[in-house]
């Protein structure tokens, strides 16, 4: 646990020295993403080793204290969190122009590993309202374009966040306990937990833009500096989904899984539909990644709704592996994407004709990154998705999900494609004054990583799904 | 030498000698009928048969029916050759003109060694589109429509035998030797395919029509060989591939009176005919009917299928001997002037073909004539003298024909040379019935009294109707005989394939009305995200809330 | 993951060109002769590479390489008699289109990116061609789309984007519905490796529905790129793309990899008595005859060189499609070998199509008047190739033709012999005019449209740049060869015979 907890203080501490001396920034913040990797890994061998771990603080007994529980999963996310961290800021820290990005950085940093530790639901409810009070000043970071989706995206979460808290209390107020551990095992299906339960999970889709409560996110997103964007995409709205999984999976009473599952089901494949749809119809670069990131999430959707409905361990591994793939892949794009569209000074997809002689390396990494968004063998994002299609199979009355699953990977090939295509046009191509070759190979990085995830698949998928609960 | 290289060198030596002509392009020529001997030698001394290693069952030889057309091909190509090679026309042969017709006799030599299905069907293939190349080189708008309908009905008939060999090929079991498939049953389609697919190589009516065309299009050594020995292939291939047992049962009739029109109708179409190629073009067509009559003959007597073969052997060497002679003779008419000399050797062949005694003719139609006692077509003895008359008067047209088609004045005096193989193709049809053994028999029933009178009666008779007919000219429109149904098709084949009809266009949509339609719809749902999502929020609530409570 | 030379030797024949085709990514526009070294050297190692192959499988070893992968379907490398017939065509074709492209592209741009791609296109073909499982498989089939898709796009201009997305379309919508029909054969009966006579047999008591269904979408997926209809779209609108690439891509690597998927699907993953029990094989033989009429009924009406070239592939690659889906013995060899012919006689079609359009500007069929005197040897080239593709004795295409006659005759399907019969006219009628125009026809007065002189500093025939015209020749020397002596033991016929010996033993 100690490794963790370490993990958690670096990013702190570190944000919060630059708050006080924002100079240097990009390097403390490199530095410590790495030390804070070095911790998250450390503390995910010991959790293999050893076993689950918790910390209660303060010295209080079980049903009064805060607790701080570590699992292998938790682990993993710590670790995926830092590794994260570490590119986008390797990746920023040579085109950085606005100070204040690091300090806010690490402080998201900090949350999102308090997030991933977090053990009871009122901490998870302290953490996600940290998470979004970053997050809003993160993308607030841009100027005066990005002040009203910023303030929308602020009014949402608040309204999201009185959701989840009035959950809660209903929760608390039934049950008595906040620890999801012990509530676990107290959950009966009774109208109120019921109540509980959808409205804490409405108030999770509306932060973690999940289909239909999702219209804050391309904006905001697009808007946003380039690193902003890839943090927000890749980390910040894993972490309610990551708690919604959990509500779902290990508090919710065994009457309302089915129904449960069946609305997120539903939802996700929405998700991948309308979101491909808009992705691939909208004009300008990274409301096109931000709506990919909508589309991509309604396989986490999609998969948390079928382990739900069928108890099936693949579709939590493939869910996992989605959020980890997803991260990489949105990270590449993202950056790849802001490469390209400073290069070329201009935000709209058109701007982007004959990038692959001007900017080549950029655009490889948009074109692998979007690879594996599409779900092409042997990347990351295929091993999830072939998990989440196996099962789809079994059974007859499934199948129509796995052709919802083809429609959704022929349209985000429709989107990604739309933009390879652009940039192998010669007959008019867009002026390209400066190239930075390391912006672009750093791009490249994390796009390299989630097809390198091919090379361990194998120990990676049979280890998830013995860890997976 | 125990002669396995004889085979491959009867079918290589013909590819090879092309290459003669690149290095000595003046005088190759002149010796290129070299390469005939030794299909020649082959015929006369045949070695035992070969497996070859080239496509699947390709296995090379001769039984005594191969011999026989072996000779005679070879026989009648070597003479052409000749002729060709020492000819000096106004326009010159040409490398692409050699090319075409050493592939032709390769192809030629190969479909008769082949003892395989699948070899003779590569010789067919071969020898049918070179020909083309022989017929159409020339260029100009009549080899070229010549031409035209020749390849198509060659692609058709290659086409047609290729269904029939793979017919046949199920029938007997996938054997790949010919040898067996004489024994095995085939059905009436496969019959009818094949006979199709040969029948327009044979010149049968009603597939006839190329013939009349492609004949005066060409060059006359191309017609000797075409005449004399490819008509001759396609009888070949229909005797080996279709079994002993008569596989069209009731229809036999139905052949034999094609077979019967062929022969007549003709006869009746080259009469009024001006070109001397065209007429013996017709000739040629009769003669196909009897041929496919001796085909439907032997088919009513299984039993005595040998002496019907044989008899479709000396048919055949009859005719590819006389034909070929006659065409050569027909060259030679309109390059020079003829002596009297050459006149005389002309009219050889001519009574050979109208069945005057002591010549081929005579003993061949003695010999149909006894064989139709104890078929059921004993009563179509009288339909063979009045074929024979038919005959006769058709060689004399073309005699008459040829008589006018001679260049005014003075000509080059021919090569003595060049003429030497067509002097030994007439002379020949004499000397066969003397040495050829097979012929004994018929020759000796051809010298009774009473044949000889029948015979040379009907010559001389059909000499009288000449003579009046040249006396009294009738004029006879030639047109109905010209036109035919499968020219209409030809032509419009030509057509299809110049001109096709283009493809439609497809659908295409109103991109900017559907364009417009979707920016309405964004700018509807992107006013105010707050309120919406709000308000689906409290939606949802509402909704779900009901399903799940 | 064994170390013998059994086990590398596979994965080193797809490294062979990978590694070349990344190094030569890096290369400058101007490293002319580093790039061409680069190139002819992977061709000949992998040529090197594939014959010791062959020579260790004739004395007995098994050539395997594994990887893992997904749980029960590692990646599976294995060299079997079927593998190293596709292997052994793509090596040789691939050598003598690197060839043709550096003389096709001499003054071209974006060589370094085109020759990069080219050699990963042959790398993922050649893993096709080896893999030993559908996981794979797949694999490959999905990286051959994306290496082949900056190809098709190369000249960049709006037609050529266009024919690229339409190919994407395409290729993604069928790498999508193979995927869907592999991961639904792996939830009900894991992934074997390809074997004789399929895995799927103890399967079919429960599950032949899902067997059906997975079928059938399998030979969608397949299907996109065998270009069967009506998914043959993308085919005639890739025509853009350069010579070599129609040429790599119509003859060997695209089209062949799609029809090699459904050989594979039908002889090694289900197996001849589960088709014949659940009568799968009669949908895909009337999808293939009715592409075989279609596919040269369309090519009569093209007036564009490649396009009636690229019609023209579509109605003969269906014949393999054809040959397998009779079901039978011999017609499964005649697929086999027409495999071979077909690629060795479309490949020096393209040659020459893209000889007659670089030399002479010549695209159209109307402009081929008199090609004949002008480009004898590429014409001859030509003119043999199309005789053998109308079926014509004795080149390869009769070989095929023969034996896909007498498969349909073995299962009593004598109406195939008629699509083969209807086909064979076809072709003649839209291949025998332009053999007729070549030779038989003057030019046009006005000259060729855009006849152009090459400088180079090797021997310069008189008809054009000697590497676009010695390719042409070769490989025409090749399908006549192949035709000719198909009863000898080394001909892609005995080659055939030998692969279906082994799959229809009882």
């Amino acid at each position: 646990m100690n490794f963790a907890l370490v993990s958690l203080s670096i990013p702190l501490f570190t944000g919060l020295l630059l708050l006080m001396i924002p100079r240097y920034g990009g390097p403390w913040v490199v530095l410590s993403s790495t030390l804070s990797l070095a911790a998250a890994v450390a503390s995910l061998v010991e959790v293999v080793d050893s076993g689950n771990q918790a910390v209660l603080l303060g010295g209080w007994p079980e049903l009064l204290a805060i607790r701080l529980h570590l699992e292998p999963i938790n682990a993993l996310l710590l670790a995926f969190t830092a590794l994260i961290q570490l590119l986008v800021s390797l990746y920023w820290s040579r085109n950085c122009r606005n100070d204040g990005f690091w300090a806010l950085a690490s402080l998201l940093h900090a949350t999102l590993a308090a997030l991933w530790l977090s053990g009871d639901l009122f901490n998870w409810y302290v953490t996600l309202e940290l998470l979004s009070l970053v997050s809003v000043s993160m993308v607030a970071l841009a100027g005066k374009d990005s002040i009203k989706p910023a303030l929308n995206y602020l009014f949402l979460s608040l309204l999201a966040s009185l959701c989840y808290l009035l959950g809660v209390a209903i929760i608390y107020g039934r049950y008595g306990v906040l620890d999801f551990q012990i509530l676990s095992r107290m959950t009966v299906g009774d109208t109120s937990t019921a109540m509980a339960m959808l409205l804490m999970t409405l108030g999770l889709m509306v932060k973690g833009a999940l289909w239909p409560l999702h219209l804050w996110l391309p904006p905001a997103h697009s808007r946003a500096p380039t690193a902003v964007s890839a943090l927000l995409s890749a980390l910040v709205v894993k972490g309610p989904l990551f708690i919604l999984t959990l509500l779902w999976t290990r508090m919710a009473p065994m009457e309302l899984t089915d129904k449960g599952g069946e609305f997120l089901a539903v939802m996700g494949v929405f998700a991948l539909l309308v979101g491909g749809w808009c992705s691939f119809r909208t004009p300008l670069l990274k409301e096109m990644v931000a709506y990919s990131t909508v589309a991509q999430l309604g396989y986490v959707m999609l998969a948390l709704g079928l382990m739900l409905q069928w108890q099936l361990r693949e579709t939590l591994v493939a869910l996992w592996l989605f959020v980890l793939a997803h991260g990489l892949a949105k990270t590449s794009m993202f950056l790849a994407a802001g490469e390209m569209q400073r290069i070329f000074g201009n935000k709209r997809v058109t701007a982007l004709r004959g990038a692959s002689q001007t900017a080549p390396v950029a655009m490889f990494a948009f074109a692998v990154a979007g690879g594996s968004l599409i779900g092409l063998p042997p990347s990351g994002g295929f091993l999830a998705k072939w998990l989440l299609l196996e099962p789809l199979f079994y059974d007859l009355q499934r199948w129509p999900l796995a052709f919802a699953v083809l429609l959704s990977t022929l349209v985000s090939a429709a989107y990604v494609f739309r933009i390879v295509t652009l940039a192998f046009d010669r007959a008019e191509r867009g002026q390209a004054p400066s190239r930075d070759r390391v912006s672009e190979w750093l791009a490249l990085l994390p796009a390299l990583l989630v097809w390198g995830m091919a090379l361990v698949s194998e120990p990676l998928i049979l280890w998830l799904t013995r860890v997976a609960q | 030498m125990n002669g396995t290289l004889l085979w491959p060198a009867v079918v290589a030596t013909p590819l090879l000698a092309y290459f003669s002509l690149y290095r000595w392009p003046e005088t190759a020529p002149r010796w290129l009928w070299l390469c005939c001997l030794p299909a020649l030698a082959a015929a006369v001394w045949p070695p035992p048969a070969l497996d070859i290693p080239l496509w699947p069952g390709a296995r090379w030889g001769a039984d005594d029916m191969r011999r026989g057309f072996l000779a005679f091909s070879a026989l009648v190509w070597l003479a052409s050759t000749l002729y060709a090679g020492r000819d000096r026309p106004a326009v010159p042969y040409g490398k692409w003109f050699w090319l075409a017709w050493l592939l032709t006799l390769t192809g030629n030599l190969l479909i008769v060694i082949s003892l395989d299905a699948a070899g003779l069907y590569v010789g067919y293939a071969v020898m049918s589109l070179s020909a083309y190349i022989l017929i159409a080189h020339g260029g100009g708008k009549i080899p070229r429509r010549g031409g035209r309908i020749y390849l198509q009905l060659a692609i058709v008939s290659e086409l047609l035998i290729f269904s029939g060999l793979i017919f046949r090929f199920g029938e007997t079991g996938f054997a790949l030797e010919l040898l067996h498939w004489r024994r095995a049953p085939a059905a009436p389609l496969t019959a009818l395919l094949l006979l199709a697919g040969f029948g327009i190589k044979l010149g049968v009516w009603p597939l006839h029509f190329w013939m009349p065309l492609a004949y005066p299009a060409s060059r006359p050594v191309v017609c000797a060989v075409l005449s004399g020995t490819m008509m001759k292939t396609a009888i070949l291939g229909l005797w080996t591939f279709l079994p002993a047992e008569n596989p069209l049962a009731e229809w036999t009739h139905w052949l034999m009176a094609v077979a019967v029109i062929s022969a007549f109708y003709a006869v009746v179409a080259g009469l009024p005919q001006k070109d001397s190629r065209k007429v013996l073009a017709y000739s040629s067509i009769s003669q196909a009917g009897y041929l496919l009559a001796i085909v439907a003959l032997a088919w009513q007597q299984p039993e005595h299928r040998s002496q019907w073969g044989i008899l479709l052997l000396m048919w055949t060497v009859h005719h590819g001997l006389a034909k070929g002679a006659l065409f050569l003779g027909a060259g030679l008419a309109r390059a020079q002037r003829l002596q009297p000399a050459h006149w005389l050797i002309l009219a050889i062949p001519a009574l050979a073909m109208a069945g005057f005694p002591l010549t081929t003719g005579a003993v061949v139609k003695t010999a149909l004539e006894e064989g139709l006692t104890g078929t059921p077509y004993t009563s179509f003895s009288a339909l063979l003298l009045a074929g024979s008359l038919a005959t006769g008067l058709l060689v004399l047209r073309a005699l008459w024909r040829m008589y006018h088609s001679q260049p005014t004045g003075d000509a080059d005096k021919f090569a003595a040379g060049g003429v030497a193989g067509w002097i030994i193709l007439s002379l020949m049809v004499l000397v066969l019935p003397w040495c050829w053994p097979l012929m004994d028999q018929p020759f000796a029933a051809s010298l009774k009294t009473g044949k000889i009178l029948s015979s040379a009666g009907l010559v001389l008779l059909a000499v009288a109707i000449a003579t009046i007919a040249v006396k009294f000219p009738i004029s006879v429109s030639r047109r109905s005989f010209n036109r035919h149904p499968g020219m209409v098709v030809s032509r419009f084949i030509k057509a299809l394939i110049d001109d096709p009809p283009l493809p439609t266009p497809s659908f295409s949509p109103d991109r900017l009305w559907w364009r417009d339609r979707e920016r309405h719809w964004n700018r509807f749902w992107r006013r105010d995200a707050v309120s919406f999502t709000a308000l689906t929020l409290g939606l949802l609530l509402l909704a779900v809330g009901i399903w799940w409570l | 993951m064994s170390l013998s030379w059994t086990g590398i030797l596979p994965l080193a024949v797809v490294l062979s060109s990978l590694v070349p085709g990344l190094l030569i990514f890096t290369l400058r526009e101007d490293q002319q002769q580093l790039r061409t070294f680069l190139n002819l050297l992977g061709a000949v190692i992998k040529l090197v590479l594939v014959a010791l192959m062959l020579y260790g499988v004739s004395q007995g070893a098994v050539f395997r390489f594994e990887f893992p992968f997904l749980p029960e379907a590692g990646i599976l490398l294995h060299g079997d008699a079927l593998s190293l017939q596709f292997v052994s065509l793509s090596s040789v074709l691939w050598l003598a289109t690197t060839v043709y492209a550096i003389g096709y592209l001499e003054g071209a741009a974006l060589k370094s990116r085109f020759f990069g791609y080219f050699s990963l296109c042959v790398s993922a073909t050649v893993g096709l061609a080896l893999a030993g499982n559908l996981v794979t498989f797949l694999l490959f089939y999905e990286l051959l789309t994306l290496a082949t898709f900056p190809l098709v796009v190369h000249t960049g201009t709006p037609e050529a984007l266009r024919a690229g997305r339409v190919y994407l379309a395409y290729t993604l919508g069928g790498g999508a519905l193979a995927l869907m029909g592999i991961a639904l054969l792996h939830s009900i009966g894991g992934t074997e490796s390809f074997t004789t006579g399929g895995y799927l047999a103890p399967l079919m008591a429960e599950h032949s529905a899902s067997l059906m269904l997975a079928f059938g979408l399998l030979v969608a997926g397949f299907g996109v790129k065998a270009a069967l209809i009506p998914l043959h779209g993308w085919l005639p609108m890739a025509m853009v793309a350069p010579a070599p690439v129609s040429a790599l891509l119509h003859a060997v690597a695209v089209v062949k990899a799609g029809v090699f998927g459904l050989v594979r699907l039908v002889y090694n993953v289900y197996g001849v008595d589960v088709m014949d029990a659940l009568h799968l094989n009669d949908p895909l033989l009337w999808v293939a005859s009715a592409t075989i009429i279609y596919g040269s009924l369309r090519a009569l009406t093209q007036t564009n060189l490649k396009k009636r070239l690229a019609y023209s592939t579509v109605s003969q690659v269906s014949y393999i499609a054809f040959g397998v889906g009779l079901l039978g013995p011999l017609a499964a060899a005649g697929a086999l070998a027409h495999l071979v012919h077909q690629g060795l006689m479309k490949v020096t079609l393209f040659y020459c199509a893209g000889a007659f359009a670089q030399t002479l500007g010549v695209h159209r069929v109307q402009e081929m008047n008199g090609l004949g005197k002008r480009m004898p040897a590429t014409m001859a080239a030509f003119t043999v190739c199309a005789l053998g593709m109308i079926g014509i004795p004795p080149m390869a295409g009769f070989i095929s033709k023969w034996y896909l006659g007498l498969g349909a005759l073995q299962v009593n399907k004598e109406w195939g012999l008629a699509v083969l019969v209807i086909s064979a006219l076809l072709n003649a009628a839209y291949f025998l005019p332009l053999i007729y125009r070549g030779w038989f026809s003057a030019p046009g007065k006005e000259g060729w449209p855009a006849e152009k002189t090459f400088q180079t500093r090797l021997t310069r025939l008189p008809e054009s740049h000697w590497m676009l015209v010695v390719p042409c020749l070769f490989t025409a020397m090749l399908s006549l060869l192949a035709g000719l002596f198909a009863a000898s033991d080394l001909s892609p016929l005995a080659w055939g015979l030998l692969i279906v010996d082994r799959e229809f033993q009882p």
